[in-house]
C-alpha cells in the first residue's frame, strides 16, 4: 500500500523529468520496472551502449531496497565493470540492506549506477565471475556480498 | 485502499510560472513517503520524517534514512512547527496550484493572439477615460492579473481595502453630537467627562487587549494541546527484546494489546513491531485515530506485508527473504518423484483403509515436507553449484521445521494412532520406494530398511539437528500421505 503510492508517486516523477541518459523502459504495475541507462560521456568501455536495468520492489519498499539487477536482451548488453557480474548481478553496498536508506529512489539509484560505470576504467569482471554465474542460484538479495571497495 | 489515491507532486510546480515553489513543496514532504509530512518528527540528528516512517525506518536498522546516525525511536520528538507550515501549506495548495495553472494557460493564449489582446487594451483605456477614478482601479487589478503570484494578487487586494478605508476615516465628518472623542482611545464622550476617563483609559485599554489576546491564544493552542490535556491520551507501548521472549509470552502480549496472536514466533515478532509503530505515531499525532482504524491499518498490513501475503502462506513461516522459486526449481525433480511415489501408494492403500486423517492442512504439509526433501536433495544431487543455493535452504528449511504449536499436536496424535499399528507397516516399504525412485540405487535402500536409521542420518550429513529433536521420524510416511490428500482435494 505505502509501497504502491510512494512508487506511483516516483513514476510520475520520472515521466516529468529525468536525468540524461536515463529512460523508463517499462513501468507496469508497482512489482517490476526496467530502466534504460546510458554512460554519457565518452569512456570507451561504454561508449554508444545501453544498459537495461530490472527493478523489483517488494511491499516494504522503500524501508527495505528494490532488487536490482541488469537485464541481458538483445539490444542491452550486460556493462563490464569489476563489481558487476556477467548475469547482471550488481555489487554495491547502495542495493545492500545495509547500504540502502529510504531515501534513495529509482532515480538516484541509476544516477549511482551511471556514475558507477562512468568511473570506471576498468575492463574487466569481478575476482571469481565465471564460478559464481555458473554456481549461484539464489537471489540477489539473498547473498552476502563483502564489500571491500570504497572508491566506487 | 486510501480516500483518495491521487497523487500530487513538487513536480507539479514545474510547469507553471511558480516552478520555484516546487522546492518548498519538496522540503516540505517526507524523505521516506515522499508524501506530506504528517505528525512530523524530529530526530536527534535533526531531520524530519513522518511518524510512521521515521518509527518503521528505525524499527528496520536503527538509523536516520537521511544521514545514516543511528538513533532510537523514543529520542523523536514532535515538530509541530513543520505541521503547522505543512498545514497551511497544504491547505493553500489546490487553489494557488489552480491560479498558477491558469496563469501559466493565459500567457500561452497571450503568445498566440497578442494582438487581439492588445487592442482590447486601448479599448478598455478609450472607455476608462470617461471615468478618471475608476481608471486608475482597472488598471491596477489588470496589474494584478498580469502579475504571477497568487500572494501579490491579495497584497493588492489588500493595499486596495486598506487605502479606501483610510479615505473613508479621513474623510469622515466629526459628528455633529456634542461630544469630544477622547484624546488617547478616541471614544466618544462628554466634555467633563474625558478628564475622568483619561485616568482608567490606558488601564481599561490594556485589560482589553489582555482579553482579546488570550482568546486568541487559546483558539490557536486547542487545535494542538487539546489531545494532551485529555485525560484518557493513549500511553505509549515500549518496544519488546523479542528475542529473549518466549513464543507463549509474546503470544499473550499480543492479546493483551488485542491484536491478532495467530502465526508463528516471527510473524508474531513482526506484527507486533508494526502495531508498535502504528500505535506510537498516532500517539504522537495532533489527531489521534480510534483503536478501530488502527486495527484496520495493521489488517492491512497483514495483507501486504504479514501472514496474508498473497505469494501464499509460506514465506510468513520461513525466513523472510527466502527464495521460493529457486528452491522450487532446485527440487522440481524431487517433488515429481515423490509426486509418483505417493501416488502409486495411494492405489495400495485405498483399499486398506479410507482417508484416516482428513485434517491434513496444508499448514503440516509444508512442517512435513521440508526436511525429507533437503535430505533427499543432498543424496541425489551432490554436486557443487547448488551449495549456495543450499545454504540458504537449509536455513529456511530449519525455520520452517519449528511448527507452532497446534501442527505439532495434529502430528503427534498421527503419531500416536500410527504406532497403534495401522500403518507401521507400510513405513520402510514407503520409504525404501522413494529412495529408490530418487537414486535408482537398491544397496542404498536396502541398507535403509529401517526408516528412523535412515532420517537421522541424512539430516546429520547436512548438519540440521533442529529435525533430531522433533520426535517423530518414526513415521516418514507422513509426507506420502499428506500429499496423498491433497491430490484427493485437487
Amino acid at each position: 500500500m505505502s509501497a504502491a503510492r510512494r512508487l506511483a508517486r516516483e513514476l510520475t516523477k520520472l515521466h516529468e523529468h529525468l536525468p540524461p541518459g536515463i529512460s523508463v523502459a517499462l513501468a507496469e504495475g508497482f512489482q517490476e520496472w526496467r530502466m534504460n541507462i546510458k554512460v554519457l560521456d565518452d569512456n570507451p568501455i561504454y561508449a554508444g551502449e545501453t544498459y537495461q536495468l530490472l527493478f523489483r520492489f517488494g511491499n516494504s519498499y522503500p524501508i527495505e531496497p528494490p532488487e536490482v539487477v541488469f537485464k541481458q536482451t538483445p539490444e542491452h548488453p550486460i556493462p563490464l565493470h569489476p563489481h558487476v557480474y556477467s548475469n547482471g548481478i550488481i555489487c554495491l553496498d547502495l542495493l545492500d540492506r545495509q547500504g540502502w536508506s529510504p531515501v534513495h529512489n529509482v532515480e538516484s539509484i541509476c544516477v549511482s549506477l551511471q556514475s558507477m560505470l562512468t568511473g570506471n576504467t576498468k575492463r574487466e569482471r569481478p575476482p571469481g565471475d565465471e564460478q559464481f554465474v555458473r554456481s549461484n542460484r539464489s537471489r540477489p538479495r539473498d547473498i552476502n556480498f563483502l564489500f571491500h571497495d570504497n572508491d566506487v | 485502499m486510501d480516500k483518495n489515491f491521487e497523487i500530487t507532486d513538487s513536480t507539479d510546480w514545474l510547469d507553471t510560472p511558480l516552478s520555484s515553489f516546487s522546492v518548498l513543496e519538496t522540503a516540505l514532504r517526507c524523505q521516506v513517503c515522499k508524501d506530506f509530512f504528517d505528525t512530523p518528527m524530529i530526530t536527534s540528528c535533526s531531520h524530519t520524517f513522518c511518524s510512521l516512517c521515521i518509527r518503521r525506518c528505525l524499527a528496520s536498522d536503527g538509523k536516520c534514512p537521511a544521514c545514516r546516525a543511528s538513533d532510537d525511536a523514543s529520542k523523536l520528538r514532535r515538530n509541530w512547527t513543520v505541521q503547522e507550515v505543512v498545514d497551511g501549506f497544504s491547505g493553500a495548495r489546490p487553489q494557488a496550484l489552480e491560479l498558477a495553472r491558469k496563469e501559466s494557460e493565459e500567457k500561452e493564449d497571450q503568445g498566440k493572439g497578442r494582438r487581439k489582446l492588445k487592442r482590447k487594451i486601448v479599448d478598455t483605456d478609450l472607455e476608462e477615460h470617461t471615468s478618471p477614478r475608476r481608471s486608475q482601479r482597472t488598471t491596477r487589478s489588470q496589474a494584478s492579473r498580469t502579475e504571477v503570484t497568487p500572494a501579490h494578487a491579495e497584497a493588492i487586494s489588500i493595499e486596495d481595502s486598506d487605502a479606501t478605508a483610510e479615505e473613508s476615516e479621513d474623510e469622515q465628518p466629526e459628528p455633529d453630537d456634542g461630544l469630544v472623542p477622547c484624546p488617547m482611545c478616541s471614544k466618544r464622550m462628554k466634555e467633563e467627562s474625558v478628564f475622568v476617563h483619561l485616568d482608567r483609559c490606558e488601564e481599561e485599554q490594556k485589560q482589553d487587549k489582555k482579553r482579546a489576546a488570550q482568546v486568541r491564544l487559546s483558539e490557536t493552542r486547542s487545535a494542538h494541546t487539546l489531545p494532551q490535556h485529555n485525560s484518557t491520551a493513549p500511553q505509549r507501548l515500549p518496544q519488546l527484546n523479542y528475542s529473549i521472549l518466549k513464543d507463549i509470552a509474546l503470544r499473550k502480549k499480543l492479546q493483551e494489546l488485542g491484536i491478532p496472536a495467530w502465526g508463528p514466533k516471527q510473524l508474531l515478532a513482526r506484527r507486533h513491531t508494526e502495531w508498535i509503530n502504528l500505535w506510537n505515531s498516532n500517539c504522537d499525532s495532533s489527531r489521534p485515530r480510534k483503536k478501530s482504524e488502527l486495527l484496520r491499518e495493521l489488517d492491512q498490513w497483514e495483507r501486504s506485508q504479514g501472514g496474508h501475503t498473497r505469494d501464499s502462506a509460506i514465506p510468513s513461516v520461513m525466513r523472510k527473504d527466502f527464495d521460493g522459486k529457486s528452491w522450487a526449481q532446485d527440487n522440481s525433480d524431487q517433488f515429481q518423484s515423490l509426486i509418483a511415489a505417493a501416488r502409486a501408494k495411494r492405489n495400495q492403500k485405498k483399499e486398506g483403509q479410507e482417508s484416516k486423517d482428513t485434517n491434513g492442512d496444508t499448514e503440516m504439509l509444508e512442517t512435513r515436507t521440508g526436511p525429507p526433501n533437503a535430505a533427499n536433495t543432498e543424496t541425489a544431487t551432490n554436486s557443487d553449484d547448488s551449495k549456495i543455493a543450499h545454504d540458504a535452504d537449509e536455513a529456511a528449511v530449519v525455520s520452517r521445521v519449528i511448527p507452532d504449536v497446534q501442527a505439532l499436536s495434529s502430528i503427534r496424535n498421527k503419531v500416536q494412532a500410527a504406532n497403534d499399528g495401522v500403518l507401521v507397516q507400510e513405513t520402510p516399504e514407503d520409504a525404501s520406494t522413494r529412495i529408490l525412485s530418487l537414486n535408482g540405487n537398491s544397496d542404498q535402500s536396502q541398507q535403509m530398511t529401517s526408516v528412523p536409521s535412515l532420517h537421522p542420518g541424512s539430516s546429520e550429513s547436512l548438519g540440521m539437528s533442529p529435525v533430531k529433536k522433533i520426535p517423530m521420524f518414526a513415521i516418514p510416511e507422513e509426507p506420502v500421505k499428506d500429499i496423498e490428500t491433497e491430490q484427493a482435494a485437487q
